[in-house]
């Protein structure tokens, strides 16, 4: 004589619907706290940054210490050319230039 | 009658292996400027001579390969003004080329070097490996590399004892160690004159040109002065880092006008290493610049007077 199915089949596919329908929730609320604690982190950060100025660092460590001079540094030309000397003045003494 | 008073008074004394001489605008603090510039020469020399053994460039030297050495605060400056002398030129002006200089023989004061035999050029180790650190005061450098400063020192030295004697006299000052030029303050009204020739230790007599400078730095750089014999050569100072061998171009001596005498003094060094290619480099900086060849022909740049014949 047969007989129905034992209703383990239809108990344990609900059980499986129940677990999944569980597990989104879990996992929604998961992302909704991770973006809310990524948009506190920002918003902390934006927050120290305005009430703290910082400083630009020199050098760190003796590999990265070599100081370059500002890429916008050149040798500087004098304010004024020398002029030639028509008359020399009499009490002023001349300075010379040349090698040493 | 009454005598008129000297617009301008000046001094002289040997210091870093040269001659210094000192003239102000005010000559009741003649003595007051001769102290500025003394107490500023001393402490170049303490951080910056290659010859002397207490020093502080031999302590970094002699600790090539070690750890980063703590130094003054001086020659962290002259450091860092060699680096950036040797950034402006692309490594023709070289702060590494202390072991250069070793290798051709300038290894003692230069009254000091006698002939010798043969030598091997050696280049420059590279300004680029130096190591400064500013916040800590320490420089280090790698094994085999040699610090020397001759390119810059000096003129550095005399940038800062002319505003030092600028200030301690409240008027113009100019300072001038081996033909290096500085100035400070305002100029006398006619400026200062500067006789413009191949030998600081020669006199206003000597051939070359006199002009007037209104501020700023001039100096000269020149392959006719410090030089030797090793083998059958003749050798000079001013080496080219990349061969560690003497400049060899056109130019025997480069007379350069900058705001400053370190600036002046890197353009006119780097001159006489580029050879060929000085002129055009010196106009495009548009720096002021007299240039002499080995025949002697002259040629100009930037503004520099012509000669007043």
């Amino acid at each position: 004589m047969a007989s129905d199915p034992p209703p383990f089949g239809r108990t344990s596919h609900r059980a499986v619907a129940l677990r999944d329908a569980g597990l989104r929730r879990i996992s929604a609320t998961t992302r909704w706290v991770a973006a809310a604690v990524v948009a506190l982190s920002g918003a902390l950060a934006l927050m120290a940054a305005n009430a703290f100025h910082g400083h630009t660092a020199t050098s760190t460590s003796s590999n990265s210490s070599v100081t370059q001079p500002p890429s916008s540094d050149a040798i500087q030309q004098p304010s004024q050319a020398p002029q030639a000397v028509v008359q020399q003045p009499q009490q002023q003494p001349v300075v010379v230039s040349g090698g040493s | 009658m009454v005598a008129t008073p000297p617009a301008s008074a000046s001094e002289s004394f040997d210091a870093l292996g040269t001659t210094a001489v000192v003239a102000t605008t005010q000559p009741d603090q003649l003595a007051a400027a001769l102290e500025a510039v003394r107490a500023t020469i001393a402490d170049i020399d303490t951080a910056c001579s290659r010859f002397r053994a207490d020093s502080e460039l031999s302590r970094v030297n002699a600790a090539a390969g070690g750890g980063a050495q703590a130094v003054s605060r001086t020659f962290i400056r002259a450091t860092r003004c060699a680096l950036r002398a040797a950034a402006l030129t692309d490594g023709d002006v070289d702060p590494t080329i202390g072991g250069s200089l070793q290798a051709a023989g300038y290894d003692r004061d230069f009254a000091a070097i006698r002939a010798g035999g043969p030598v091997r050029f050696r280049r420059a180790g590279g300004w680029r490996c130096v190591e400064v650190d500013p916040d800590r005061a320490t420089v280090r450098i790698p094994a085999g590399v040699e610090l020397d400063f001759g390119a810059t020192a000096k003129a550095l030295a005399a940038d800062i004892a002319a505003t030092a004697a600028a200030g301690a006299t409240g008027g113009g000052a100019l300072v001038s160690l081996g033909g290096d030029i500085a100035t400070a303050g305002a100029a006398p009204a006619e400026g200062w004159l500067v006789r413009v020739g191949e030998d600081s230790r020669g006199g206003p007599e000597q051939p070359g040109q006199t002009i007037s400078i209104a501020g700023g730095g001039l100096a000269t750089s020149t392959t006719t002065l410090r030089r030797w014999v090793r083998g059958e050569r003749a050798v000079h100072h001013i080496l080219d880092p990349s061969t560690g061998a003497p400049a060899a171009g056109r130019w025997r001596t480069v007379s350069v006008a900058a705001a400053t005498c370190v600036d002046a003094n890197v353009a006119s060094t780097a001159a006489i290493i580029r050879g060929d290619l000085a002129a055009a480099w010196l106009e495009e900086l548009a720096l002021p610049a007299r240039l002499v060849a080995h025949d002697g022909s002259v040629t100009l740049t930037g503004g520099w007077p012509l000669e007043l014949i």
